[in-house]
């Protein structure tokens, strides 16, 4: 690889890229804000055009035009097939056993993939720094089929022990959702800004499979706070094409030119 | 019971005074959708202290607003941000740090069982979101047990989440607090059933013959009070009526994140100026040809 060569993409855009191959058009999706919706809508417009993308605010088969920048955004409602009310959508589509995909992300993952959105530092009763909380990731980490991880790489982040376990991956290794009675997989991707991991069958412990165009294994090494294992033979990683990186980039201008509109609109503040 | 028919309208200030001091409030709405801000302007003006507050699910900054206003004391909430705005609600970060807030902690859906309970007078309601975690470890109200059939399975019991009111945005209502969203629901019925009291804040007073040509619609029946409040969701977008103000809240974030990292003149001095004599003259501040610049189509047609 010439890593010399200016790379004519982003990290955070190679990650998304990565995110949507792994979704199919049969998926029913349960997405989040951020990272997880601009994959969700990427796969949509791309590969996989009848996925059905479920926002947590009640929306179901949406087909957003631009990203919102909020959950409950009217952009999601008005075109969505039916939506919902929120405690409907976790007790009849995610517990009820109906999303195959959840998306999840957090400030500190450990290496069976358990996810920390709660505090980060000193104790839970003094907190360093206070994070948002669980929102609907602790119900999505147990109900979905399977849960894909989406997140950047870095030492801060992917860490040996977690401060708080806000959402259940593979707990301490094999064997522990199945002691709890959760009989959904789990995380089965870890897809970062440098590669993508998955657990090992064996073990349940995250290991890297591939790693993005241009990227080193020393770097994903020292983004990792454990000591990471790789496979034995890495798949090859395949370059963002250039439709996923227009339709990817049209997206966000999209977004961008409504916000901007709407701003005009309003004149001076 | 009877339930004749009864006038409930009040003005933002006589029904914002109905909330005393250390009562629990559950806040409708949903991320920047929906809240019944004006209410909450209220809340602040008028100095209600001790809250406890219930949250929508996904709790936005009008609860942050809240926090950093000094009203709340204890916060029942899964999540306070406003996503893409701010990952994390610099007031609630600011206030749960230092221990001015107690937070309970819980998922979404641990939210909702608890408001089920409550609303279904059932000692506690069954979910599995959250085993395995360190939530039932950490909060003492939640009990995991075995699934007493099948004998395999964690779950969590969740004890009723009650209030004392709860306040709601509706699309309109009639003047009997007979209330229809003309957009998505979120979880605000389910808030509302949880609470002694319903107050809901309307962008419009219809006839009751509007109430009654889609029944379908009415969302929100009985509300004990209810007060018309023109933008009264800004700024945050109101489901059929107009979207939310992200200059505002971009400007909300900014200054509330000066105060989490000590600047208490600059929040102050946000508090000054959006925390006015009542809705109207707030709405003043604001100016016309923003708010009309927030309209959009109705979502619903009626």
């Amino acid at each position: 690889m010439n890593t010399s060569a200016k790379p004519v993409w982003t990290p955070t855009e190679m990650m998304t890229i990565v995110a949507a191959r792994a979704l199919k058009s049969s998926d029913v999706c349960f997405v989040g804000i951020g990272a997880p919706s601009a994959a969700c809508n990427l796969a949509r417009l791309t590969h996989a055009p009848d996925i059905t993308l479920i926002y947590e605010s009640g929306t179901i088969a949406t087909k957003p035009n631009v990203l919102p920048l909020s959950i409950g955004d009217g952009e999601l409602c008005e075109t969505a097939l039916s939506t919902v009310s929120v405690p409907e959508m976790f007790r009849y589509w995610l517990q009820g056993g109906r999303i195959t995909v959840g998306f999840l992300g957090g400030a500190q993952i450990d290496r069976f993939a358990n996810l920390n959105t709660t505090f980060v530092g000193g104790t839970y009763a003094k907190p360093k720094v206070r994070l948002p909380g669980g929102g609907g990731a602790p119900e999505i980490a147990t109900s979905c089929h399977e849960v894909f991880i989406i997140m950047a790489q870095g030492k801060r982040s992917f860490v040996d022990k977690l401060d708080f376990v806000t959402s259940l991956g593979h707990g301490d290794g094999k064997g522990s959702r199945e002691r709890l009675g959760v009989t959904t997989k789990g995380p089965t991707r870890v897809i970062t800004d440098l590669c993508l991991m998955e657990p090992d069958p064996g073990t349940k412990e995250l290991t890297v499979v591939a790693m993005h165009p241009g990227v080193t294994r020393d770097q994903v090494v020292d983004s990792t706070g454990w000591d990471l294992k790789f496979a034995a033979r890495l798949a090859d990683a395949t370059p963002p094409t250039p439709l996923e990186l227009s339709v990817l980039r049209d997206l966000h201008a999209r977004t961008r030119a409504a916000i901007e509109a709407q701003q005009q609109k309003g004149g001076e503040a | 019971m009877s339930k004749r028919r009864k006038e409930v309208v009040a003005s933002v200030k006589d029904a914002a005074a109905m909330i005393q001091d250390g009562q629990t409030v559950a806040i409708g709405g949903f991320g920047a959708d929906n809240h019944p801000m004006a209410l909450v302007r209220e809340i602040i003006r008028k100095g209600t202290k001790d809250l406890t507050i219930i949250a929508s699910a996904t709790a936005g900054l009008e609860i942050d607003l809240l926090i950093g206003a000094g009203c709340v004391k204890k916060l029942i909430a899964p999540y306070v941000g406003q996503e893409m705005y701010c990952p994390i609600g610099h007031n609630y970060r600011k206030y749960a740090e230092s221990k001015q807030i107690e937070v309970w902690e819980c998922s979404e859906y641990i939210l909702y069982a608890g408001l089920f309970a409550a609303a279904s007078g059932q000692e506690f309601f069954a979910w599995r979101g959250g085993v395995g975690t360190s939530i039932p470890e950490l909060n003492p109200d939640l009990v995991q047990f075995t699934d007493p059939i099948g004998k395999t399975k964690k779950i969590i019991a969740v004890p009723p989440l009650r209030a004392d009111w709860a306040i709601i945005h509706v699309g309109w209502s009639d003047v009997y607090g007979n209330g229809q969203h003309l957009g998505a629901r979120f979880g605000d019925r389910w808030l509302a059933r949880a609470a002694d009291r319903i107050m809901t804040q309307a962008e419009r007073i219809v006839p009751n013959s509007v109430i009654r040509r889609n029944p379908f619609m009415t969302t929100i029946a009985y509300a004990d009070c209810v007060v018309e409040a023109p933008y009264g969701g800004h700024p945050y977008a109101a489901h059929g009526f107009y979207k939310e103000d992200v200059e505002f809240i971009q400007d909300y974030v900014r200054c509330s994140e000066a105060n989490r990292k000590g600047d208490a003149a600059t929040w102050d001095e946000y508090l000054k100026r959006h925390i006015q004599p009542d809705h109207y003259a707030y709405l003043d501040t604001v100016g016309i040809k923003k708010l009309l610049g927030l309209y959009t189509h109705p979502i619903v047609s009626w």
